[in-house]
């Protein structure tokens, strides 16, 4: 017996530590930045279609050796200290949750999300449902019933499965501000995305594949990385893809890989070695998204990792690109990916959640943020609008990155003057995707 | 003729004997964690968790987890395991909600069906796949962690072929009933998963069927040669584990009013995990429905206690693989 009692006790003393070890540690302290007031120097409103980035005396370098827009950095804090501070002197407390920060560009967006809340003072319940949708349910579940924040700042993993659990959010008096992925609740409050009912950019990339056919005189058949037939925005880009493609096929033959489950590095790389090898006559790339670096390693691996011009290049592209992708794009390998998620989602999110909050002002249902196809053409023009998701060039640490200025495009930084007034700084919202970009990008119809 | 005078026992053995009275009973230590667990946090939460509202989350996210886990032990109970219970969960999950979306495209009957005709169907289905499953380990004799590893698969795959990997939504509302509906302040779900818990309790314990599962699990030779059809036991649990994963399935379509590929995504873990710390042994043969419940809410509870906490997935799979692990330790360490 005394063999049985032993396991048991260590149970409960495991069980009791974990749980007493569970309890969120603080966050990751927040540099404070220094306070800099308005004026807020708004980015040009109409640039050239390939607006080169500004004159380099101006532009300082960052100690890695990147370069830095001063005119970005004039924002930094523009929110204040103590905005999101109730009168009775309690933060104003958000509940974070998205699908997973396991690739590269989703962990920096989550990371500028909690770093401009805490920078505006607010405070923030985070959970991690690493793809779950079942967890991310009864995380929601726990706030309405437990925690009860003053809101919910969410990606849905799944828009549909989310939904119900929203509208009970809702009743519970927590309004939910959805980024990325949209939510069907009629009750979410708004949504802040790019594209995200369309193809993601991979039509996008079709049309830039068709061009580049075009260009170059050559038949290119491309090797198309699943991300995951059971994602939803997975099959979206697939589709997207083929919708273009699928109707020249005197330029373009696509192969298909079997399944990443999303973002596996090993298995893409594995894929597009075995694919390449077996089939030479292969002289493209598109992949869905996460793992991406693994099709790069692959194609280096089989020595088809070659430069842009060479005539045995194979054109590199995806949705999503990560850090390591974004530096081969500088150095001269990859020919295009879609900008799914950038630092202006994160940072639009949390100016509409202060906003809407503590402002409470009301916002647009949806805001419409540009999605583009970062080319080395245009890549400077793109980071110069905060679009690189990997963030390979941002001059700062998360916890500094400047606060975007969209007053162009109807949504001001709400600062403590607003707060005071009760100005609404997004009434005179109109479709960005119309003002902006439009020139400087290659812009989808979006829905 | 000398009086013979019992001497009364030390107090430090008759408390031996009354830990060890205890101790071999499972369900008593099952309920004594829970009711651990259960102080636990409600000291670290401030007694947050112990609210009624936290109660039903715990009841309400428990609740279709259990019902597959009741389906599960049958299985395990005779030395077998259902791999593809969230495959079977899924397929009926995606044709259920492809019969009653109002998206025609979507719809492969061409008009929506009544949520009172899919529902028993997507049920019949998932008996179905589990009849197939139950045919192969028995009739063949394959092993049966091979064969639902593959029906899994084979769920999945088809799932996908009905749905092409999209939402399916616009399902009617006479479903939300099941998902958000009370019964005396008790979600639908939750009495769902009571119903089932107590027919599988009775079956199992009350019923020739019953003692033949454990007879199968615990020798099968044995059972064999005492008359019992050990081929049609076999068949007979696999069919209630893909009967439970349909009705599974049927819960999960009804509380998100949708159905897409990543419905009852990691099903199969849990289910086996539950049972696994309700006492089923895995060698088959040892365990029962209400140890199962249990095991059931001491999962949900830490689930629940730990999200409430803050606790990162991460922690939370830390948790959660330490008290399987233990869990199973303890039935390998009685087994000895």
């Amino acid at each position: 017996m005394k063999k049985f009692i032993v396991p048991l006790v260590t149970v409960a003393v495991v069980a009791s530590i974990m749980f007493a070890g569970c309890v969120p540690g603080a966050a990751p302290p927040v540099t404070p930045p220094p306070v800099t007031p308005p004026p807020v120097t708004p980015p040009p409103v109409t640039p050239p279609p390939v607006t080169p980035p500004p004159e380099a005396p101006e532009i300082p370098l960052s100690p890695s050796g990147t370069r830095v827009y001063s005119s970005k950095l004039a924002n930094l804090n523009p929110f204040g200290e103590n905005f999101a501070i109730k009168p009775d002197g309690t933060p104003y407390v958000f509940a974070t949750t998205y699908i997973f920060v396991t690739v590269d560009p989703m962990a920096k967006w989550v990371a500028n999300i909690h770093s401009l809340l805490k920078r505006g003072g607010a405070e923030y319940i985070d959970f991690d449902p690493n793809g779950d949708p079942q967890k991310q349910i009864a995380f929601v579940e726990n706030l309405i019933a437990v925690r009860k924040p003053d809101a919910l700042i969410m990606q849905s993993i799944n828009e549909a499965l989310l939904a119900p659990v929203t509208d009970q959010a809702a009743a519970a008096g927590i309004p939910t501000i959805a980024f990325d992925f949209d939510n069907y609740s009629e009750n979410t409050v708004c949504t802040v995305y790019d594209h995200f009912r369309g193809d993601f950019g991979s039509n996008l990339l079709g049309e830039y594949f068709i061009e580049l056919a075009e260009r170059d005189n050559v038949h290119i058949n491309v090797f198309e990385v699943w991300g995951d037939k059971s994602v939803d925005s997975s099959v979206a880009r697939h589709e997207g893809f083929h919708s273009v493609v699928d109707a020249r096929p005197d330029l373009i033959t696509v192969m298909e890989s079997g399944d990443l489950g999303w973002n596996s590095v090993e298995l893409a790389s594995t894929y597009v070695m075995d694919a390449f090898t077996a089939y030479p006559e292969l002289n493209g790339t598109f992949q869905h998204g996460g793992g991406n670096a693994g099709s790069i390693e692959g194609l280096r691996a089989v020595d088809r990792l070659l430069p842009l011009g060479d005539p045995n290049h194979v054109y590199i592209s995806t949705n999503d690109m990560d850090t390591s992708g974004v530096r081969e794009m500088d150095n001269g390998f990859v020919d295009a990916f879609a900008q799914h998620g950038g630092w202006y989602v994160s940072d639009a999110t949390v100016q509409v959640a202060f906003t809407h909050v503590v402002l409470g002002q009301p916002v647009p249902r949806y805001i419409n943020l540009p999605l583009f196809v970062v080319t080395p053409d245009n890549i400077d023009t793109t980071y110069f609008f905060g679009a690189l998701a990997a963030y390979p060039r941002m001059p700062l640490d998360p916890d500094l990155w400047p606060v975007l200025d969209f007053s162009p495009i109807g949504i001001e930084i709400p600062t403590e003057d607003m707060k005071a007034t009760g100005y609404n700084p997004i009434a005179g919202y109109q479709d960005p995707t119309q003002a902006m970009y439009d020139a400087a990008v290659t812009q989808a119809e979006l829905p | 003729m000398a009086e013979i005078v019992e001497k009364p026992k030390p107090f430090s053995v008759t408390a031996r004997e009354i830990a060890k009275r205890f101790l071999r009973n499972e369900n008593a230590v099952l309920i004594t964690v829970l009711v651990a667990l259960i102080a636990a946090m409600a000291a670290v939460t401030k007694g947050l968790v112990i609210s009624r509202a936290n109660v039903m989350n715990v009841l309400l996210q428990s609740a279709i987890t259990g019902v597959a886990s009741v389906g599960q032990a049958f299985t395990i109970l005779t030395a077998g395991i259902d791999l593809s219970v969230a495959g079977m969960g899924l397929f009926t999950s995606i044709l259920g909600a492809s019969m009653m979306t109002g998206v025609l495209e979507q719809n492969i009957v061409g008009h929506v069906v009544s949520p009172y005709i899919a529902m028993p169907v997507m049920v019949l289905v998932g008996a179905g796949w589990g009849a197939l499953n139950g045919s192969l380990v028995s009739r063949i004799g394959m092993p049966a962690l091979i064969v639902t590893l593959g029906m899994w698969q084979v769920c999945k795959g088809a799932a996908f072929q009905v749905s092409r990997g999209h939402y399916i939504i616009d399902l009617p509302e006479g479903l939300n009933f099941f998902a958000s509906g009370r019964v005396g302040g008790v979600p639908v779900l939750v009495i769902i998963f009571i119903v089932v818990a107590v027919i599988g309790y009775f079956v199992l314990q009350h019923t020739t069927f019953g003692k033949s599962v454990y007879a199968v699990g615990g020798n099968p030779v044995s059972a064999w040669l005492t008359g019992i059809n050990v081929k049609n036991i076999r068949f007979m649990v696999f069919t209630i584990s893909g009967l439970l994963a349909g009705l599974a399935g049927v819960m999960m379509t009804a509380r998100g009013m949708s159905s897409s590929m990543q419905t009852l995504g990691g099903l199969e873990l849990n289910t086996i995990a539950a049972a696994c710390v309700g006492g089923v042994s895995l060698a088959g043969g040892k365990g029962n429905i209400i140890g199962v419940v249990l095991g059931v809410l001491i999962m949900g509870i830490i689930n629940n206690g730990m999200s409430v906490l803050g606790a990162t997935i991460t922690a939370q799979g830390i948790v959660m693989g330490t008290v399987i692990i233990t869990a199973v330790a303890i039935d390998y360490m009685r087994r000895r």
